[in-house]
């Protein structure tokens, strides 16, 4: 997938959002230890858009990310699925929506140890009361797409990173649901493996449909995604005010950053002098 | 069929298989043990009475057992006795408890019931160790597992109840945890104790289809100075007799053991279960109901508690007959209520122990498996 995939994906704009957030705000705690994760997020995917949420550590996205997947309750505001009204669902019916309309890829897979590679995938398909036949080969197809055919019976200590990822991919996908929520899928896996891992993702939201929310610290998603979200202090921002510290990784204000470098004409951005000094020392060692 | 996911969590490592099986078996084997010694202790105790076939005793007033007593009564009784309609023979016998003394060693001393019977009648013994032998008065017959404790056998000397005597045969299965038995004739008793016109016990059979408590009334009636009881009463005395002595102890252990039991089988089904609580939060994050988690932990307690207690059983049984084989001699009976009663107790415990984790998850909310 080339750099500028972004603007090569274009989302069909008539259609309905298949996620629609609208003013959540989430508050953890009272009194002293009291945290407002969210303060009025705004969101609308469609289908076949991925979506990218970036932003500083404890900005609310795994927040975001829960609320949206029905796992969570927010304190105010709405979310629906697919049309279906999130928060005011009853508990007893939120399996239901969780199994058939939304995908979950998680940061350390959490596949179940017990499980083979094909009966991880399957093993969602008993929740929605699939028969045993008909997961199976449902199972071994989304396997094979994914590239994972001669790992149909291997438990997930035999997988590599990269392929569990993906076998937990094709369990987020095995109720053919219309959403997919990553939070930070990439994180665990060297960046060969994250790209592919993203690019599955990018091509299971072109060719199925998919709206996919990913949440990452991964800069080399934006080139995937058709929309990169900033989240900081639970309010989404705007992208252009923000870097990256090359050093730690945490995101800086280009305004206000502590310390700055201009290299052959980049700017570099540090949350402290210390990154920056250690980033100097580094090209220097080169 | 869906995804066994009980069945693979059980058999996914060994080590833990071995762990949450074994430690159910292991529990439930040591109550199943120690239930089984204290039914075979207890049947020991009753040996006498359960192999002599009499149907009613006649017993000196207010005597109901043999353990720690003496009992004597009026040798002319037995003609009365004898007269009551619906007695079809009375059978005599003398007894008092006794010291064994093969030896100067303090291992070559035993206590042991001494009974005197008429040969040919009931009261002697009913199982030997060897060939059968027609006693006489100055010999007598004492338990193989007392002879090769006190390293004597037949055609030795014994000192019993002070007098010396052959040892002419020996019984097999007369041996208690309080005593072994052992037999003279009536008239050796009488020379060894200087006793004659009473005897300590009359054994009564009945006539066909007579029934024993109609006809035990009809004897208190008719002698005086006697207690009348059934086989079943004389034995439930002894029984009791003895537990409140000492069985009491072995009770407590008993409880203490499946106290023990039940505690270490819960907690293992707990700990096999806690194990695995994340990934049941991270089932219910993607969809699966909360009856479905429940169906998976009782299922996995089920399986194992279903693998631990056979195991259990299995070798307890084993257990009985190895230990019941002469060399071994710890009495062990493996009752089915004690079975039914370590199967009923650890199915609660080991579900309460599978579902009390599982309860926290279902009641949760499940957005932690976001949570690292
Ligand atoms: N269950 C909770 N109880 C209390 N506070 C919480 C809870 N979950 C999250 N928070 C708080 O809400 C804020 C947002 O947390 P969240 O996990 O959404 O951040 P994040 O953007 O995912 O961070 P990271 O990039 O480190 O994963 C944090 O301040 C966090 O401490
Ligand atoms: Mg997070």
């Amino acid at each position: 997938m080339d750099s500028d995939s972004a603007t090569t994906h274009r989302v069909n704009e008539s259609r309905e959002p298949i996620i629609v957030a609208d003013g959540v705000t989430k508050i953890f705690g009272e009194g002293e230890t009291k945290v407002e994760a969210l303060r009025g997020v705004d969101l609308a995917v469609m289908p076949g858009e991925v979506v990218l949420v970036m932003g500083p550590s404890g900005s609310g996205k795994t927040t975001l990310l829960s609320i949206l997947g029905a796992l969570l309750k927010p304190s105010s505001g709405r979310i629906s699925i697919a049309g279906i009204d999130v928060t005011t669902l009853s508990e007893r019916r939120l399996p239901n929506l969780r199994v058939r309309e939304l995908g979950f890829v998680f940061q350390d897979f959490n596949l179940l140890s017990a499980l083979t590679a094909v009966e991880n995938v399957q093993v969602v398909m008993d929740f929605a009361g699939v028969a045993h036949a008909e997961s199976r080969q449902r199972a071994e197809r989304l396997l094979g797409d994914l590239g994972l055919s001669g790992r149909l019976s291997f438990l997930p200590e035999k997988l590599s990173g990269g392929e569990k990822q993906r076998v937990a991919i094709a369990r987020a996908l095995a109720n053919d649901p219309a959403v997919l929520l990553c939070d930070e899928p990439t994180a665990n896996l060297d960046s060969k493996i994250g790209h592919d891992v993203v690019a599955h993702l990018r091509r299971i939201a072109d060719e199925r449909e998919k709206a996919v929310v990913i949440v990452s610290h991964d800069e080399r998603i934006k080139s995937h995604s058709d929309r990169v979200l900033w989240l900081e202090d639970g309010q989404f921002k705007e992208m252009r005010t923000m870097a990256v510290d090359p050093v730690c990784g945490m995101a800086v204000e280009r305004e206000t950053a502590p310390a700055r470098l201009e290299l052959d004409g980049e700017t570099y951005y540090f949350c402290s002098r210390g990154c920056m000094r250690e980033y100097q020392e580094g090209i220097a060692a080169r | 069929m869906a995804v066994p996911v009980a069945r693979r969590n059980l058999f996914q490592s060994r080590a833990r298989l071995i762990i949450s099986v074994g430690g159910i078996a292991l529990a439930a084997l040591l109550v199943l043990v120690l239930d089984g010694v204290f039914a075979g202790s207890e049947k020991d105790v009753t040996v006498f009475m359960d192999n002599t076939p009499f149907d009613l005793v006649v017993s000196q007033r207010g005597v109901r057992n043999l353990h720690m007593t003496t009992s004597f009564f009026p040798e002319q009784a037995l003609r009365s006795i004898e007269q009551v309609s619906g007695v079809e023979r009375v059978d005599p016998i003398l007894f008092t408890t006794t010291f064994l003394i093969a030896g100067d060693l303090p291992t070559q001393r035993g206590l042991a019931y001494l009974i005197g019977y008429e040969p040919g009648r009931l009261g002697g013994p009913w199982a030997w160790a060897g060939r059968p032998v027609e006693l006489g008065p100055d010999e007598i017959v004492i338990d193989i597992r007392a002879a090769e404790d006190f390293g004597v056998s037949v055609g030795d000397e014994i000192t019993a109840a002070g007098r010396d005597l052959r040892i002419a045969g020996l019984a097999e299965g007369t041996t208690s945890i309080v005593n072994s038995i052992s037999f003279v004739t009536f008239e050796g008793f009488q020379r060894a104790q200087g006793v004659s016109g009473t005897v300590s016990f009359a054994l009564v059979l009945l006539r066909r289809d007579e029934n024993p408590a109609a006809v035990a009334d009809r004897i208190q009636a008719a002698v005086d100075g006697v207690t009348v009881q059934t086989r079943a009463d004389f034995a439930e005395s002894e029984r009791r007799i003895v537990s409140d002595m000492s069985i009491d102890i072995m009770r407590l252990m008993n409880i203490i053991a499946f106290l023990i039991g039940l505690s270490v089988t819960g907690l293992t089904v707990y700990v096999a279960t806690l194990a695995k609580v994340r990934e049941y939060g991270l089932m219910k994050a993607i969809g699966a109901r909360n009856s479905r988690l429940f169906r998976l932990v009782i299922g996995q307690a089920a399986m194992s508690l279903g693998l631990g207690l056979s195991l259990a059983v299995a070798v307890a049984l084993v257990l009985q007959v190895a230990l019941g084989a002469a060399a071994a001699r710890i009495p062990m009976v493996v009752e089915p209520e004690s079975i039914a009663r370590i199967i009923a107790g650890a199915t609660v415990i080991g579900l309460l122990g599978a579902v009390i984790p599982v309860a926290r998850v279902a009641g949760l909310k499940p957005a932690d498996v976001f949570r690292r």
